[in-house]
């Protein structure tokens, strides 16, 4: 079956919070994450140090099952008990995303930001003939970075990312388990898969500024498939090319903004998750304080037909970012949501 | 002041929308009637134990001539719900007896099947109009496997196979009951045989018995169909090492598949075995017409359960 998830190599508390829109965002500390032409931007800004930025996406099914792992683990109840709770958790996906982005470096319109992220998912379906299924998907790399302006009104961006990627996954069903039992030589790789390799990826973006408040952009992320150098073979799953599309709009009233967003993502629908999946709306209105960004603000959007929506801080020494957002985990929009907490913490100097 | 307000209010706002609103806006243009978004459908109303939900979903997918492994196997989780037959409360009810059979403590997987199959006992199945339809639910989903578009499909075969051995479990038993019940009418046609009486007179507790064991044997040559496709835990092939389904499939084959195209010769120390088996009582169990198994065929008959299993311990 096709239904799953939209990927993403490196999420945002702050584009999840607006729908997941990026493509014609304005500059940010999240620039290699969204569209690399960003960068040019760059104004004023001449070094900036992001020491470190921590991000957690978590499903709000997983919030209740860690609590159960967590009282099991402590002792309370027996082992059938912590089994039994599991019966409660069919169609119910167990999200955890954790990021780390330690001692990115801005300088003007370069940036280099180390990563690294793992995201695991566990499904439990069929209580009738129970099937279970996890991933673990593990890439460290780093984005490196680079934009230039093309005249005034457009900017042209590419980033570059050299990444190493273990991806384990597993796949079971009742008669499987059975199987196993009554086998004498059977082979796992049938049912888990560990593969690692290393990667490079290519990201290259173009922002048109149609007016000073009005902008459109471009974004291929992953250029014809990020591939693997090296590694196990086969080597795990290829992370395929994205072509997106996006429109930005802003409205302001002194110096509070209201941004209008809109992205077309994945044109060539190379996921095969049909085109309403792909449309993604956003709106956020705040204000800067400190830096070229807005520093404190709110967000709405619609994520996949769910209305999504968040907030954000920055207290000059920290930025906080939280969102409450959505991913499809169905096949049609509206079919089997999986609500997510997203919260992001950050901290940067700027020159 | 009014800011603070204005912001707070907002706020309030966003967090009321987003985590009161689980509608989503796109799935009034979404195609319900999508093949992959029918199967997720049915998947969704399976998890929910939405047997209704899920049975429309399928009938929809087939009725536009979507079949496949996926909507199969489908199929047999919505037969197999529908009757109760849950296999996580299987699965869950047989650790909860596990420990009492030793099954935490299995020192071979040949233990862990016998004992798993061991576990499958009344209490799972249920009594009655459950245990029949969760009988009716099993054979029904054998049949549907059996029939699928890729038989071969490493899903489908090990479904069969753990299928086949949970109905394997009661149809011993069921087996039993019907061999007893027709050994008890031919002792009582015995006796009136000897008494002078006419033996056909009454044949119809008799003919129910040959009906079970008929049926019986139907439900048999499902399993059978599985054991000798290659089930890892449900093999008749192997020599060695077989689990009590397995050496229970292996007894009763070798000892009741002797044919029943005629009456099998009486020993020397009992040379009218046979009185017990007139004409009438022939006719009621099908010796010797066209349709009747011949020795090692491979298939089980009612009529060879009958004639080669009475004894006790021949067959089970």
């Amino acid at each position: 079956m096709r239904a799953d998830e939209v990927f993403r190599l490196l999420d945002s508390t702050r584009f999840a919070m607006r729908g997941h829109t990026y493509v014609a965002a304005w500059d940010s500390d999240e620039a290699t994450k969204a569209n690399p032409a960003t960068l040019a931007e760059a104004g004023k800004l001449a070094l900036q140090f992001r020491w470190l930025q921590f991000d957690a996406f978590i499903g709000s099914n997983a919030v209740a099952t860690i609590s159960d792992v967590a009282s099991a683990a402590s002792g309370s109840g027996s082992g059938l008990d912590f089994l039994k709770k599991f019966g409660d958790k069919f169609g119910e996906r167990q999200f955890l995303r954790l990021q780390l982005l330690p001692l990115a470096l801005r300088v003007f319109r370069f940036e280099m930001a180390p990563f690294v992220t793992n995201a695991t998912r566990v499904d439990l379906h069929l209580p009738q003939t129970p099937e279970f299924a996890f991933s673990n998907d593990t890439i460290a790399g780093v984005n490196l970075a680079y934009a230039h302006p093309i005249g005034k009104e457009w900017a042209l961006g590419v980033t570059l990312r050299p990444f190493y990627r273990n991806y384990m996954s597993g796949d079971l069903g009742v008669a499987d388990v059975t199987g196993l039992m009554g086998a004498t030589d059977f082979d796992m790789s049938t049912f888990f898969l560990n593969r690692g390799a290393m990667g490079l990826g290519l990201d290259i973006g173009a922002i048109w500024n149609v007016t000073k408040v009005a902008r459109l952009g471009l974004l291929v992320q992953d250029l014809g498939d990020s591939g693997y150098l090296s590694g196990d073979d086969p080597g795990p799953p290829p992370i395929r090319q994205k072509v997106s599309v996006g429109g930005l709009a802003r409205k302001s009233w002194g110096k509070w903004n209201l941004d209008f967003m809109g992205d077309l993502e994945d044109l060539l629908d190379k996921a095969d998750i049909g085109y309403l999946r792909h449309l993604h709306l956003g709106t956020e209105f705040g204000r800067s304080l400190f830096t070229r960004d807005h520093d404190i603000g709110l967000a709405l959007g619609v994520d996949e037909g769910y209305i999504v929506g968040g907030a954000f801080l920055d207290i000059w020494i920290l930025r906080l970012d939280i969102a409450n957002y959505a991913a499809e985990t169905g096949y049609n929009p509206g079919q089997a949501v999986d609500r997510r907490w997203a919260f992001s913490m950050r901290t940067t100097t700027t020159f | 002041m009014r800011s603070k307000l204005t912001f707070w209010g907002c706020l309030s706002l966003v967090a009321l929308l987003v985590c009161a609103c689980e509608m989503n806006l796109y799935s009034f243009v979404a195609d319900d009637d999508d093949p992959d978004a029918l199967l997720e459908g049915v998947r969704a109303a399976l998890d929910e134990r939405d047997y209704a939900t899920a049975r429309a979903k399928i009938n929809a997918l087939k009725g536009a001539g979507n079949d496949s492994t996926d909507v199969r196997l489908l199929e047999v989780a919505t037969d197999l719900g529908e009757s109760g037959l849950d296999m996580w409360e299987i699965l869950v009810s047989v650790l909860e007896t596990a420990t009492g059979l030793g099954l935490a403590t299995a020192t071979t997987a040949n233990d862990g099947v016998s004992q798993f199959f061991d576990s499958i006992t009344g209490s799972v199945l249920g009594t009655g109009d459950t245990r029949t339809q969760r009988m009716d639910a099993l054979r029904n989903s054998l049949r549907r496997l059996f029939d699928a578009p890729e038989p071969k499909d490493s899903r489908i075969k090990g479904m069969s196979c753990l299928l086949a051995g949970v109905l394997a479990v009661p149809l011993f038993s069921d087996m039993q009951g019907a061999i007893t019940s027709a050994a008890d009418s031919l002792t009582q046609i015995g006796s009136t045989v000897a008494a002078g009486g006419d033996p056909c007179e009454d044949l119809g507790e008799f003919e129910s018995s040959v009906s079970s064991a008929a049926d019986n044997a139907n439900d048999f040559a499902l399993v059978l169909e599985a054991a000798t496709s290659g089930c890892a835990f449900l093999d008749v092939s192997k020599t060695s090492g077989l689990n009590t389904v397995e050496t229970q499939v292996k007894k009763l084959t070798t000892s009741a598949d002797q044919g029943c195209s005629a009456l099998p010769e009486c020993p020397a120390s009992n040379p009218n075995c046979n009185e017990i088996f007139p004409e009438c009582v022939q006719d009621a169990m099908g010796i010797g017409s066209t349709s009747s198994n011949s020795s090692g065929d491979g298939r089980i008959s009612g009529c060879e359960l009958i004639l080669f299993c009475r004894t006790a311990g021949n067959c089970f």
